[in-house]
């Protein structure tokens, strides 16, 4: 019989009661029906230890529980029941599930949903991989503990427990056809029967074998619309009797209130396969404009690069995505993991229809590593866009402070610059500039930082002029500056301070005058790319799919992607007891180039930052950068 | 019939590897594909469980060829007949004809079976892959005739064991299996001998332990091995030697990056063996292996390991405590769930009894 014709008898098979054709999947074996993959068949490990495996669902769920045991930081919440009555599970990470961050402003919601979709078991070993790694760096003072501050992660490693088990029991076998195999190892739906009872886990008996619910097209936004799902309960896309109709939707949707559903941040549905980030898009112009390019940054963090696909606007079909997208507008997505468009053959199968399901084990851990980069590229910048506390200048030999400059934070709203010290810098002295952000901005698990493939530091420091004639005098650094990691360096966390050692020139000063007040121009992005707050005086909020207040210069009324921070106005003078002169609010010139041409220069020309950094070029002989 | 090709999204063309962009890819429901499969024209039906053993003639594969991409039929019979090609005893022409279908780019793409409204499309059928995994199949034919041979004629040692390609270790493997037991023992000290070695040697190793059913080699495997080959076939080895059992996976716990794969094998000796219920019960309290302790040690369902666990949570370490109610909270029958109450009663407010009460309240 052709195989082709076996998915429409199937059909009639089911309703007729007749046993259901067996296919069984092997590494080399294509007689009769055994379908040869190429490689060898993924069979769920008995162990909750990651390694180049699929683990199984028992050890899994004793990984997960013990790690929630075990962690005071990590907590297990019961978030509802499968159709056969196993418990789902969420796990809450963050400060013991705090709802507000340091001075009061509101931790935002991030949640991670593995496993929705049974067969595609790259999901939940994912995901679990995340949890893993974010209870082991709670307390590494660098970015889990930031994270932790911050944020409160939700992770459900394995929404369709029912569907995952009936996978795994059947780790080798489907049932249909070869082209358009169902159930067994290849079960994509839960285990609802659609008729208060459950599908059995025999796969001879083919009444119930196509039966259950695709739980990514149960939920309200676009329930049986626009063409993504279907009524018929052997639909392998089966919507259900109503929204939310099925208890791990139900459960999935409670998972964002563990923390504050308003600052529900980021949700991925973690799928397989096809590589792809697929971003529902709301219409809300800016937070799909905000959602596209997060994904776009997480995509190209993982070594194994994952496309974006923008879906059309207005279009949803009652995926999870669609739901966390248009009630919370959210940034919200399928995540498909690799393999990409080809399935398995692109690592040497033997190109089997849907076999991308089926991930060769040795790509497992390799997949952990990759994902986990991802991840935790959205997390951080879901945490916040980075601000600079504050500076401080030293002189190096001395360590006697010379300028030094804090944000004190009034409400969560505003912060005012306080000077706690104002002396002159003096020609040829050697000094030390310590700059202070809100959060670690480089990696401290893999050192990676913003601009990792580029010759451009991950921030730029410059002096530059503030008078009429405002130009840039020096680049204090020419190369990467050094972030403090070791304890006693760093303010709050590792990887929050840079340091740099630097000398002035007479240059400097005005021709005419005494002492002049300079401008210290940060240009910093964090390790995922995000540029600086340019006004720490209104912190960046966030805005229901977007960052506010993420300022590209002060008074910045746009959603801004951030820009140069120019607070910090040191002087320069002929002797070091010189008085201060007084504190112009001045003008940073890199600003203008940030602004709207409507917007006014100000009068201080500039010419805009390309002509700036040339300029930094050539005047950096007279600040001497000290290696 | 309702066939219906889509032109493909801007945003998945540039998905698309290079050299498929060149082709000319089609895109079908998976509905759509199962007409056209079903509708073959051609007399070996693609699809036909018989086709894999009656290839198409080579003229037959050359019109196929020739013909434009993106058909559907044309890509699954040039696939099945890449599945159909002899390993042993193919024609240059057959060989010829393969290398082409094997450099074919993929033009037949289904929408993923839930995203008939409009999101991904994947290959559906990859004639390509499968020729190039026949062609690989063909290596290894050859590299099992090469290995036979020098086995045969006593040229095989632990120095050549060590270097066999891929593709050559595929083919030892299967040569492994197969073999007459008297020649397989015959080989069992090359192999050892090759021990440590890679993942290939640790196979054949592993294969040779199994099917001699040996101890010694099998703990020379276990302490020499390389690991996360061990680990995968530690269950296999351990079943084939239930009298030595005990022993080797004692041994294989002594070995850390093997110990998180052996807690789990001790599982079928819980009923016979006391030593080994006694063992995972101590694992319990191990800092990486104790959870896999406590998921073996619920599969059991015994009402006498309920009871012994509900005493460690009343007397054992706050960690030991803790994994013996999760492997009651694991096991999840009435007993042990009878035994979590029975403690959340008794406790008071600890931390651990507030877990417990979350486990009963759902």
């Amino acid at each position: 019989m052709a195989r082709s014709l076996i998915v429409p008898l199937l059909l009639l098979f089911s309703v007729s009661g007749l046993a259901a054709e067996i296919f069984q999947y092997t590494e080399a074996d294509n007689d009769g029906n055994n379908i040869a993959l190429g490689y060898p068949v993924p069979r769920p490990a008995d162990t909750g230890v990651p390694g180049n495996y699929f683990r199984h669902y028992d050890f899994l769920l004793a990984r997960h529980q013990d790690i929630a045991l075990g962690n005071a930081q990590v907590n297990g919440h019961i978030i509802g029941k499968t159709s056969s009555g196993e418990d789902i599970w969420a796990y809450l990470l963050g400060n013991d599930g705090s709802l507000t961050a340091e001075y009061g402003s509101p931790k935002g919601t991030i949640l991670i949903n593995g496993g929705i979709h049974a067969r595609e078991w790259q999901s939940p070993e994912s995901v679990s991989f995340l949890l893993e790694h974010l209870a082991n760096i709670q307390e590494d003072n660098g970015v889990g503990r930031y994270i932790a501050d911050n944020l409160n992660v939700v992770i459900v490693p394995v929404l369709n427990v029912d569907g995952f088990r009936q996978t795994q029991q059947f780790w080798n076998q489907a049932t249909a056809s070869e082209q358009t195999p169902r159930d067994g190892r290849m079960r994509r739906k839960n285990m609802n029967n659609g008729n208060s009872g459950i599908v059995d886990s025999n796969l001879d008996t083919a009444a119930d074998n196509l039966l259950g619910v695709d739980l990514n097209r149960n939920s309200a936004e676009g329930f049986g619309r626009n063409g993504g799902s279907e009524g018929n309960l052997e639909s392998l896309v089966y919507h259900g009797v109503t929204a939310a109709s099925e208890s791990e939707i139900v459960a999935l949707h409670a998972a964002a209130e563990l923390g504050l559903a308003d600052q529900l941040r980021l949700f991925t549905d973690v799928h397989s396969f096809s590589q792809v980030y697929l971003v529902p898009r709301t219409g809300d112009a800016q937070r799909d404009a905000y959602t596209g390019e997060l994904a776009r940054r997480m995509g190209t963090s993982s070594p194994a690069v994952y496309g974006v696909l923008l879906e059309r606007i207005g279009t949803p079909i009652g995926t999870t995505a669609d739901y966390f997208a248009y009630t919370y507008r959210a940034p919200a997505w399928t995540l498909e993991l690799e393999p990409g468009l080809e399935g398995a053959a692109q690592y040497g199968g033997a190109g089997v229809s849907h076999d991308g399901f089926m991930l060769p084990e040795t790509e497992v851990s390799r997949l952990h590593a990759d994902t986990l980069a991802m991840y935790m590229t959205g997390i951080y910048m879901q945490a916040g866009p980075p601000a600079v506390l504050g500076v401080d200048i030293r002189d190096a030999e001395t360590g006697n402070v010379h300028y030094a400059a804090q944000w004190r934070h009034d409400s969560e709203r505003t912060r005012t610059l306080v000077i706690l010290a104002d002396r002159a810098l003096v020609e040829d002295a050697e000094y030390e500039l310590r700059v202070v952000f809100d959060k670690p901005m480089v990696d401290t698990h893999t050192g990676r930082r913003a601009r990792e493939n580029s010759s451009q530091p991950s921030a730029e420091l410059t002096l530059s002029s503030l008078g009429d004639q405002a130009r840039v005098l020096a680049t204090l650094n020419t190369g990467e500056p050094e972030w403090l990691e070791q304890a006693g360096e760093y303010h709050r966390y590792r990887g929050d301070t840079l340091r740099v050692r630097f000398r002035v020139s007479g240059d400097l000063l005005e021709t005419d005058g005494d002492a002049s007040r300079l401008a210290l121009a940060i240009d910093a992005e964090d390790f995922a790319g995000t540029r600086l707050d340019a006004d720490p005086a209104t912190p960046a909020n966030w805005g229901r799919g977007y960052w506010e207040r993420h300022d590209r210069f002060p008074g910045d009324s746009s959603s801004g992607t951030g820009g140069i921070d120019c607070s910090y106005k040191p002087f320069i003078a002929r002797d070091a007891n010189a008085t201060p002169p007084s504190v112009d609010a001045g003008n940073c010139f890199f600003w203008n180039d940030a602004k709207p041409a409507d917007s006014g220069s100000n009068g201080s020309g500039g010419g805009g930052a390309a002509f700036a950094l040339l300029l930094a070029l050539l005047l950096t002989s007279t600040v001497r950068r000290v290696a | 019939m309702r066939v219906s090709i889509l032109v493909l999204p801007a945003a998945f063309s540039l998905l698309l590897p290079a050299a498929a962009a060149i082709a000319a890819p089609q895109v079908f429901t998976a509905d759509e594909l199962a007409e056209r499969l079903a509708d073959a024209p051609y007399p070996a039906q693609a699809g036909d469980s018989a086709a894999k053993t009656t290839p198409g003639t080579p003229a037959e594969i050359r019109r196929l060829l020739a013909l434009p991409d993106g058909d559907p039929v044309v890509e699954q019979h040039l696939r099945q007949w890449a599945l159909s090609v002899p390993e042993e005893t193919l024609s240059p022409e057959q060989e010829t004809l393969l290398a082409e279908v094997a450099a074919r780019s993929s033009s037949v793409f289904v929408w993923r079976d839930e995203d008939v409204h409009r999101r991904q499309p994947v290959v559906a059928i990859n004639p390509a892959a499968a020729a190039r995994w026949k062609q690989e199949r063909i290596r290894v034919a050859a590299a099992k005739r090469d290995f036979i041979a020098r086995l045969n004629n006593g040229d095989l040692n632990a120095t050549n064991l060590r270097s066999l390609t891929a593709t050559a270790g595929t083919a030892a493997k299967e040569v492994f299996r197969t073999v007459p037991a008297s020649e397989l023992a015959a080989l069992r000290a090359i192999v050892e001998a090759a021990l440590p070695g890679d993942p290939v040697v640790t196979r054949l190793a592993a294969i040779t332990a199994a099917r001699l059913r040996d101890p010694a080699l099998t703990l020379t495997l276990i302490r020499d091995g390389h690991a996360g080959t061990v680990g995968d076939v530690l269950p296999e080895l351990v079943a084939a030697q239930p009298e030595h059992a005990l022993q080797l996976l004692d041994a294989a716990l002594e070995r850390p990056e093997i110990s998180i794969r052996a807690v789990a094998a001790y599982g079928p000796l819980l009923n016979q063996e006391p030593a080994a219920r006694a063992k995972l019960l101590a694992l319990l309290d191990d800092a990486i292996l104790g959870p896999n302790a406590a998921a073996t040690l619920a599969r059991q369902h015994d009402p006498a390991l309920q009871a012994t666990l509900l005493e460690i949570m009343q007397s054992g370490s706050p960690r030991k405590a803790r994994r013996a109610a999760l492997t009651l909270y694991l096991d999840g029958d009435a007993g042990a769930r009878a035994a979590l109450r029975r403690y959340a009663t008794e406790a008071g407010d600890n931390a651990l009894a507030t877990d417990i009460r979350q486990w009963l309240d759902h």
